[in-house]
């Protein structure tokens, strides 16, 4: 418990880029043990004050069902529906109808719902656990290709304070707050201080070992989307 | 509280001296955070207070359809005769109809909290949303901007250059100005978007400054500093527009 506090503790620090927290996590005995606690405290308690919120946002938005028949009742009074050719007007009505139903489907998806909130208690430590080891994973690798100084463990526990901005999401115990991509942008920054840090690097070479992982994962992540509509067109054209 | 005080001062006035005293503080970065969010908070209270009101006085929603109606009525008299003839004007007239269907049809229905806890709360997201907004676009381009001067040779650290950019948000206090005097009929709104600009263009005067202390560049090297990602930008959907263009025409 003491050592969750203590990691917890670093985190202010970290956030507002005081070099001193990522010296303390990168002397620590267990970094990267300390990091894995840290990122999954902090999306546990990011994802049990989103559920105050999202619940609260529920409770005050009307039913999607009733808002998804208002709107279709609006669409059906606007004058392109007198425009269809009476004996096509059902047919393309139902067709438009499905696509609108399936777009509502998707809609629900981002919708506020207490179920939903308290699935993220998992999902969220989760997807950070992820992100913060494939991307610690590059810099490691890109850093000690620019000559960092560094063990697997130092780059992972200084890494695991930048995780740090995403407190900021603490925000979302009051509905609709949107707190935005700052804690992206602030992430970035956190990290390239972290390896700066934890590799003994200059600016320069801090600022690649922090951006060249996030080229890679974009270049990837295009790659997987190219691949992704290369099938679907061929699937699509096979039929 | 009185530092930071000074150091607004300091930054409305452009003064050097303020600047580098702020850039050589250990805490750079706390104190530029706070002045940051604290004028975000200042200038979106008078907002948060002016929207519950609205909120809690508004009319019954057969007025505000009614008003609705009356607006359109008004616009469509705007129009000139020669590009609209009655059939036209109806078809507009059942779309604006069908929209207002929709848009009273949704506000009407109920919710399981009582409508105005919901307005408030929703008035309350949009105060707390505000300073996280601004933070995005100014910590985004920012970290632009300073690998911009670090190119033309510029000496920040990470933390000194957000730290002194932020202060550019202090003359935007006078925003906070410019949401009262909205309130005054007639020349409240034209006033309060005067003020808006003034602090736009004082913001802008006091980032390029920022920008040259605390890469210890000259302010023509801070300017093009500061607008060299605007123009990468521009340059790059220009390519990509031309490229899309080409592709297009060949196929």
């Amino acid at each position: 418990m003491q050592t969750v506090l203590d990691t917890l503790r670093l985190c202010p620090k970290a956030l507002l880029l005081e070099g001193e927290a990522y010296e303390e996590m990168r002397a620590s005995a267990s970094p990267l043990v300390k990091g894995l606690i840290l990122i999954v405290v902090v999306g546990v308690l990011i994802s049990l004050v989103g559920i105050v919120g999202e619940t609260l946002e529920w409770a005050t938005t009307p039913s999607f069902d009733e808002m998804q028949e208002i709107v279709w009742q609006g669409m059906e009074e606007m004058p392109w529906v007198q425009q269809i050719p009476l004996e096509e007007r059902r047919a393309v009505m139902e067709i438009i109808r499905q696509r609108y139903d399936f777009g509502w489907r998707i809609a629900r998806l981002f919708a506020p719902n207490p179920l939903n909130a308290a699935l993220k208690v998992i999902a969220i430590p989760i997807l950070l656990l992820i992100g913060w080891f494939i991307y610690s994973l590059l810099a490691h690798l890109f850093a000690k290709l620019l000559g960092g100084q560094a063990s697997f463990g130092q780059t992972f526990g200084c890494t695991a304070l930048a995780v740090s901005p995403q407190l900021l999401n603490l925000a979302n115990l009051l509905p609709y707050v949107k707190v935005g991509v700052v804690v992206w942008a602030w992430m970035l920054v956190c990290n390239y201080l972290a390896l700066k840090i934890a590799h003994r690097f200059d600016t320069g070479r801090a600022f690649w070992a922090a951006i060249l992982p996030l080229i890679v994962l974009a270049l990837l992540a295009a790659a997987l989307v190219a691949i992704g509509v290369a099938i679907a067109s061929a699937l699509i054209g096979g039929r | 509280m009185k530092d930071l005080i000074d150091i607004c001062r300091g930054a409305l006035i452009l003064d050097t001296s303020t600047l580098v005293r702020l850039k050589n503080a250990e805490d750079v970065f706390r104190k530029g955070l706070i002045v940051l969010v604290a004028v975000s908070l200042l200038v979106g209270l008078v907002g948060f207070g002016v929207d519950v009101a609205a909120k809690l006085r508004a009319p019954s929603l057969a007025d505000q359809r009614r008003e609705a109606q009356r607006g359109f009525a008004e616009a469509l008299k705007y129009l000139p005769p020669e590009t609209i003839n009655p059939e036209t004007e109806r078809m507009i007239r059942d779309y604006f109809e069908a929209g207002l269907d929709i848009g009273f049809g949704i506000a009407a229905l109920p919710t399981r909290l009582p409508r105005p806890v919901g307005s408030i709360l929703e008035a309350l997201g949009g105060f707390v949303s505000a300073p996280f907004k601004r933070l995005s676009g100014w910590m985004l381009y920012t970290l632009l901007v300073l690998v911009a001067a670090k190119l033309l040779g510029g000496r920040a650290t990470v933390q000194q250059m957000l730290g002194c950019t932020a202060l550019y948000v202090v003359p935007h206090l006078l925003n906070a100005l410019g949401a009262l005097l909205k309130l005054i009929p007639c020349m409240g709104p034209p006033i309060a978007s005067l003020l808006g600009l003034v602090a736009f263009v004082w913001g802008i005067a006091i980032y390029v400054k920022a920008t040259a202390v605390a890469n210890e560049l000259t302010i023509g090297k801070a300017i093009f500093a500061v607008i060299l990602p605007i123009l990468v930008l521009v340059v790059l959907v220009v390519l990509v527009a031309i490229v899309v263009g080409v592709i297009a025409l060949i196929s």
